[in-house]
């Protein structure tokens, strides 16, 4: 009887000792890791998107949305490596290529390409493949021509092309309404402003509010101020080049035949040639549009606010 | 018509109170649960994962069921030689492969009526709305399980559990590659192989034909037609295997 019990004590007091010893071994590998390999890097090994669309079998929607947490965790990791970059666009590609439909990754995938990672190029490759794909009836989707927008203004400097992508953003019903003033802010830094007023006037149709519509209208006479600036400027110098020196006002102009008329003002003021510099300026108070950025000198927002931390 | 039925309740009785079909409906469940988890640690749309691995788990565990309970009624009904006293009665072959396909798709009925149920429950404690538009991705799931039990039935009339159970697996995996299969092979040299993709597209089931999940969850618009035939597809498929499973298993020696 008495061996019994010793053998059945025995037996238990061996079970605990192993379980202490599994409990010791898994403490000891979550505080002091024996490998120092990162699995994670192993995220840039995954085979390519359309391979791995046929071995999800009919599971592409899942295997997208794993990859998508294991991208996020992957990304966010405070130590930064250059190969995170590198696999972030491969990453961001098979998730795309497995759910093509998935807004998300194509929205914060490619903000973090461009602001992040400095990754432009590939960035505007993600937004495209994005605005190829995601169906148009999505809330979001405007998200993604307003990024590329965004990064034509803002890493490339190119005005243009960002109105335009702008203004596809602005024509979706769930983007916000003052979309179509940036769009035309924009325009206005370009080298023909003329162009934001057929875009301010079909907007001015579908204005909801009347605020709005006042909004729009001043926006249009201030792009209209911009443009007769430009087009007096270049009279200007043309007057110059034949006379050799400035006019004194601008009726001159218009006796050289430089111009045909001196063109109304929208907001009531006058043109007049500054003294000064000899710039042409409008006796009312107009907001100049200039973009206030620098792109090429100044840090991208995501930098600064790291730099405030 | 009553002696199939009487079959098919008694197989129906007898699958549901197999631990397989516990344990893998269990599964299931917790897979839905995950879901709820996955869905907190992403950015942005959280219900766009929670529809997506509740569907999938329909499927998935769908077919697990439909292999690992099909393929083996027929083996033990032998194996057992309970078959002996079923077909000594005034039942025919047929009759007996027919009820015993029904009651395992009553078994297949609850696998999707439960998980269903969980998938809209846990989208509407999300987000309260009942997707009834889930049911476009839900019904040709559920023909394409009916698809599989046809299949694991007709090969466990032919050869033993474990390789019929491979031998279902192997139909349904080639069934969701060969659309695939046929469009990487379109830019190769090799005719050899377009061949091959070609033969293996016309005698296995096209199982991507009733993916409908990704346009469900996205909210496209899936054109009646197309959702119909993929539907008539499926049930003509589904009922060619079971010809073919009635017609090895009249032929069969049951010794």
């Amino acid at each position: 009887m008495g061996k019994e019990i010793i053998k059945s004590l025995a037996f238990y007091l061996l079970f605990l000792g192993v379980m202490w010893s599994v409990f010791l071994l898994s403490h000891q590998q979550k505080t002091h890791p024996l490998s120092q390999y990162d699995k994670s890097d192993e995220l840039g090994y995954l085979p390519s998107g359309k391979v791995l669309k046929s071995l999800a079998l009919t599971y592409d929607e899942i295997v997208a949305d794993v990859l998508w947490i294991k991208t996020i965790a992957y990304i966010g990791k405070s130590d930064k490596k250059a190969s995170q970059s590198s696999h972030l666009y491969q990453l961001l590609d098979t998730i795309t290529t497995l759910d093509p439909f998935y807004v998300d990754p194509y929205e914060s995938g490619g903000v973090l390409l461009s602001a992040e990672f400095k990754q432009i190029d590939k960035s505007f490759s993600i937004l495209k493949k994005g605005m190829e794909n995601v169906p148009k009836h999505h809330k979001r989707y405007w998200y993604l021509p307003f990024f590329t927008a965004f990064n034509y203004m803002y890493y490339k400097g190119d005005y243009q092309t960002a109105a335009k992508y702008l203004e596809v953003a602005a024509s979706f019903p769930q983007s916000p309404s003052y979309l179509p003033l940036l769009v035309a802010r924009l325009y206005a830094n370009t080298d023909d402003p003329a162009v934001a007023i057929p875009f301010l006037q079909e907007m001015l149709q579908n204005a909801s509010t009347p605020k709005m519509k006042e909004e729009i209208e001043s926006r249009i006479k201030e792009i209209l101020v911009k443009s007769h600036i430009k087009y007096l400027n270049m009279a200007m110098d043309q007057y110059k080049e034949n006379a050799g020196h400035y006019p004194e006002n601008l009726f001159q102009l218009v006796k050289k035949g430089l111009i045909t008329e001196i063109p109304r003002e929208p907001f009531g003021g006058k043109y007049f040639i500054s003294a000064k510099d000899h710039s042409i300026q409008t006796t009312s108070d107009v907001d100049d549009m200039k973009l206030h950025i620098q792109p090429k000198t100044s840090q991208p927002f995501m930098l600064q606010m790291q730099n405030k931390k | 018509m009553q002696k199939i039925i009487a079959i098919a309740i008694n197989t129906f009785r007898e699958s549901v109170r197999d631990k397989i079909f516990y344990s893998l409906l269990a599964f299931a469940v917790l897979m839905l649960a995950f879901s709820l988890v996955l869905g907190n640690l992403t950015i942005g749309d959280e219900i766009k994962i929670i529809k997506d691995f509740g569907l999938g788990a329909i499927s998935l565990f769908g077919v697990l069921i439909a292999i690992f309970v099909g393929i083996s009624l027929v083996y033990k009904e032998m194996e057992k030689r309970t078959i002996y006293v079923i077909l000594a009665n005034p039942i025919s072959r047929t009759q007996f492969i027919l009820g015993k396909y029904a009651g395992l798709s009553l078994t297949l009925m609850v696998e999707v009526v439960v998980m269903s149920g969980g998938l809209f429950a846990l989208c509407y404690m999300k987000d309260q709305v009942i997707y009834w538009e889930l049911f476009k991705a839900i019904i040709p799931i559920w023909f394409e399980l009916q698809l599989i039990l046809a299949a694991a039935i007709f090969f466990s009339t032919l050869v033993s559990p474990f390789i019929s159970g491979m031998l279902t697996m192997v139909v349904f995996m080639i069934g969701h590659l060969t659309s695939d299969f046929r469009q990487l092979v379109v830019n190769m040299d090799n005719p050899a192989i377009k061949k091959m993709a070609d033969v293996l597209y016309y005698t296995f089931p096209n199982l991507e034909s009733l993916n409908y999940k990704a346009r469900v969850v996205h909210g496209l618009a899936i054109p009646w037609q197309e959702f119909f035939l993929s539907l008539a597809y499926a049930t003509a498929y589904t009922v060619m295997l079971l010809f073919m499973a009635i017609f090895v298993f009249n032929r069969k020696d049951v010794k």
